[in-house]
């Protein structure tokens, strides 16, 4: 089965793991069948250093709710990785596309906080 | 001691001194300002003419020993861009000044008989006023040294570059930074066209020997200022290593870009493939290389703990410019398709050099290529636009103006303005939350109208989905109603995201208040008091003439998709004018 091309941008302290500083960005190619989770594995993305993750413009991880990782990837996908340590204040995220893994979790734990870090949520 | 009103007349250039009468005297800040434009000022005069008035009035805890972040001065006025009540709310050192020469508020009125320029000089022993003819034309970096040079102790100084000299309606006003630079702008609204009609070209402030600011109740005071600094301290996005600490506001260049949400090429497209290169990344990147005077971590006013401002220097590590915001950043660059951090840095610099609100500004610009006078991504021509209004050449003028007259004067139909103010950096077809705040707030498009505090605080938790386009114009109006609390405290905004998710934080920001101010006042309380404001300046529009079709996103945004999710603005008018309709139960 063909692979799909899939560019990636990470920001932040992450962005070591390919070499940047703050920054870096890069094309990969993974197998037809692979997840959102399985490009986290495959860069050995330590998920406990995350905050926002986004697949084609559509937020899947909040800081302290990494929780979207089966969302299957397309051919010319889009993934930006935010480090932790990021800021997104709810007033200027308000209306915006979320995985439904994200929305069910967020109605669970409070749509409008800032951040999640630190919150007990159940596994 | 009793606070006082400093009242300064241009029209005999006299000044006096009078105790906060009894009906202003819960109010300070935005508060302050607004009752006292609601009082004072009719809401049918022309802007530039005599009746209008400039109040400037520091926040309840302005001045106060160690309240953390507290140093924000609200600038008030009927706006010439808007047409409505007005009040845009700078950094820098007056704030504190102004506080602790007892100083409730300075009013501006009047206009000078002779028709000449003043600059005024405000200390304990009075104030005074001197021709300021040798200082017409200078941009704001220039006159800021001058002040330092002439006069003592590190003053404030507040003034106004050649744009506000022309009166044009995107006048912004410069105040000093503890470097005195003139980077911290009250920019939106065209307020420094309302300072330069009253004849006053700049306003310096010498707090020495002033009495300071009293203390009502110490021990509440001092308890609800370590609450807050913890909390502060504490939360991801203010504390050192934070989000706003490692990248400042530009840290939100990139998330927004991901998200679909970033205004691109004149509000044509949601992402913009060189955000990237214009983030706040980039610029920390380059901060680190080129050392210097390089700082990642700066403080606007002396006190904040935040420390969101930056000092971006050249390749040489000599000074460029402090600060690039992320709405600079935005509006200069990705609304013009420009990817150069560089080309951003210099036209920061003119804006804040010539007096210009950096987002009209870059927004203005973006008009101009949308009607083809010059091509998206044009850097070179880009930086011409500041030298036509610099000179006041009739282009520039028009420029100077603002979105709305430069759309109209170039026939440009995708205008993203409200009530004359035009947008920033979030696009509302894709981040609907936002667009009910713009389209409803006195204050025309404006992101910091809104800001988020705790849904359980604020009596919404559990009562409001937020995932539904009915209840965002219900939390849009608790959001009006907390931010126009913070803004009448003198603390910044960012204390906004520690006070949401940190209770402890949120009670003692009203700890502190009503510790400086023996005002009775609780977490309880504030979204009922900020309700107060938002309905004095609610009032003060209708009495000028605006309606519920003020109310509206241009309509080009309900006909046009936004790539990548190519939505439209779907927004049903009848949810927008429930979001003031308490204003008339």
């Amino acid at each position: 089965m063909q692979n799909h091309k899939i560019n990636v941008a990470i920001y932040g302290k992450l962005a070591r793991i390919s070499g940047g500083r703050h920054l870096a960005i890069m094309d990969l190619e993974m197998p037809s069948s692979a997840h959102l989770g399985d490009l986290l594995d495959q860069l050995e993305i330590p998920i406990d250093e995350t905050s926002y993750i986004f697949l084609d413009a559509v937020l899947c991880d909040v800081p302290g709710l990494t929780i979207t990782h089966d969302e299957p990837l397309k051919d010319g996908s889009h993934v930006g990785i935010f480090s932790q340590g990021y800021m997104w204040p709810y007033q200027y995220r308000d209306g915006m596309p979320m995985s439904p893994a994200l929305t069910a979790a967020m109605k669970k734990y409070g749509v409008m906080r800032h951040t999640y870090t630190g919150l007990k949520t159940e596994d | 001691m009793t606070k006082q009103i400093l009242r300064i007349n241009m029209s005999d250039l006299s000044a006096k001194y009078t105790p906060v009468p009894k009906k202003w005297a819960r109010w300070a800040g935005r508060g302050l300002t607004s009752a006292i434009i609601v009082d004072e000022v009719d809401p049918t005069c022309h802007p530039l003419g005599p009746n209008n008035k400039l109040v400037i009035a520091p926040g309840w805890v302005s001045g106060s020993p160690a309240a953390p972040s507290s140093g924000r001065t609200s600038f008030g006025g009927k706006s010439p861009l808007t047409g409505g009540i007005k009040e845009a709310n700078s950094g820098g050192l007056s704030s504190q000044k102004i506080a602790k020469l007892g100083l409730a508020a300075i009013i501006l009125e009047g206009m000078p008989k002779d028709g000449k320029w003043y600059s005024i000089f405000i200390n304990k022993e009075g104030v005074q006023f001197e021709d300021a003819s040798d200082l017409m034309g200078k941009g704001m970096y220039e006159i800021d040294t001058l002040m330092w040079e002439k006069y003592p102790n590190k003053p404030a100084v507040i003034g106004i570059g050649p744009v506000g000299e022309m009166k044009l309606s995107n006048a912004g006003i410069s105040v000093n930074d503890p470097e005195n630079e003139p980077g911290r702008y009250a920019g939106r609204g065209g307020l420094g066209a309302v300072m330069g009609a009253r004849g006053v070209k700049v306003m310096v402030v010498d707090d020495k020997g002033g009495p300071g600011v009293e203390i009502a109740n110490k021990e509440l005071f001092t308890e609800g200022r370590k609450k807050l600094t913890a909390a502060i301290g504490e939360h991801d996005l203010t504390k050192k290593d934070g989000g706003l600490w490692n990248f400042g506001t530009n840290v939100l260049m990139n998330i927004i870009n991901e998200a679909g949400g970033l205004p691109t090429r004149n509000f044509s497209a949601g992402q913009f493939e060189g955000a990237a290169k214009i983030s706040g990344e980039a610029v920390v990147e380059n901060i680190e290389a080129r050392g210097g005077v390089g700082v990642k971590h700066h403080a606007c006013h002396p006190g904040c703990i935040i420390q969101c401002s930056s000092i971006y220097p050249h390749e040489d590590g000599t000074p460029f410019v402090s600060v690039i915001e992320y709405e600079t950043s935005w509006a200069l660059g990705a609304n013009c398709g420009i990817d150069d951090i560089e080309y951003i840095a210099h036209a920061t610099r003119e804006c804040n050099d010539i007096g210009l609100d950096t987002i009209e500004a870059g927004n203005t610009i973006a008009i101009a290529m949308d009607a083809g006078y010059i091509e998206f991504g044009d850097k070179e021509g880009a930086l011409k636009t500041f030298d036509e209004i610099r000179n006041g050449t009739p282009l520039g003028r028009v420029l100077g103006q603002g979105v709305e007259a430069t759309a109209k004067a170039f026939g440009v139909y995708r205008v993203p303005t409200v009530k004359g103010q035009s947008m920033p950096a979030y696009e509302p077809r894709a981040i609907k939350g936002i667009g009910v705040t713009y389209a409803t707030t006195a204050m025309g498009a404006d992101h910091t109208s809104g800001y988020t505090i705790a849904p359980e605080i604020a009596g919404v938790g559990g009562k409001v989905d937020p995932l539904t386009d009915t209840d965002k114009a219900s939390l849009s109006l608790t959001f009006q109603a907390a931010t126009a609390f913070i803004d009448s405290s003198g603390y910044c905004l960012f204390i906004a995201f520690p006070i949401l998710d940190i209770a402890e934080g949120w009670a003692g920001m009203a700890e502190s208040i009503a510790g400086v101010t023996g005002l009775d006042i609780t977490g309880d309380d504030v979204i009922d008091i900020g309700k107060e404001v938002l309905k004095m300046e609610r009032l003060f529009n209708e009495a000028a003439g605006f309606t519920s079709a003020d109310d509206r996103l241009p309509e080009f945004m309900r006909n046009e998709e936004l790539p990548p999710h190519n939505v439209k603005w779907t927004m049903a008018d009848e949810d927008l004018d429930q979001v003031y309709a308490w204003v008339h139960e």
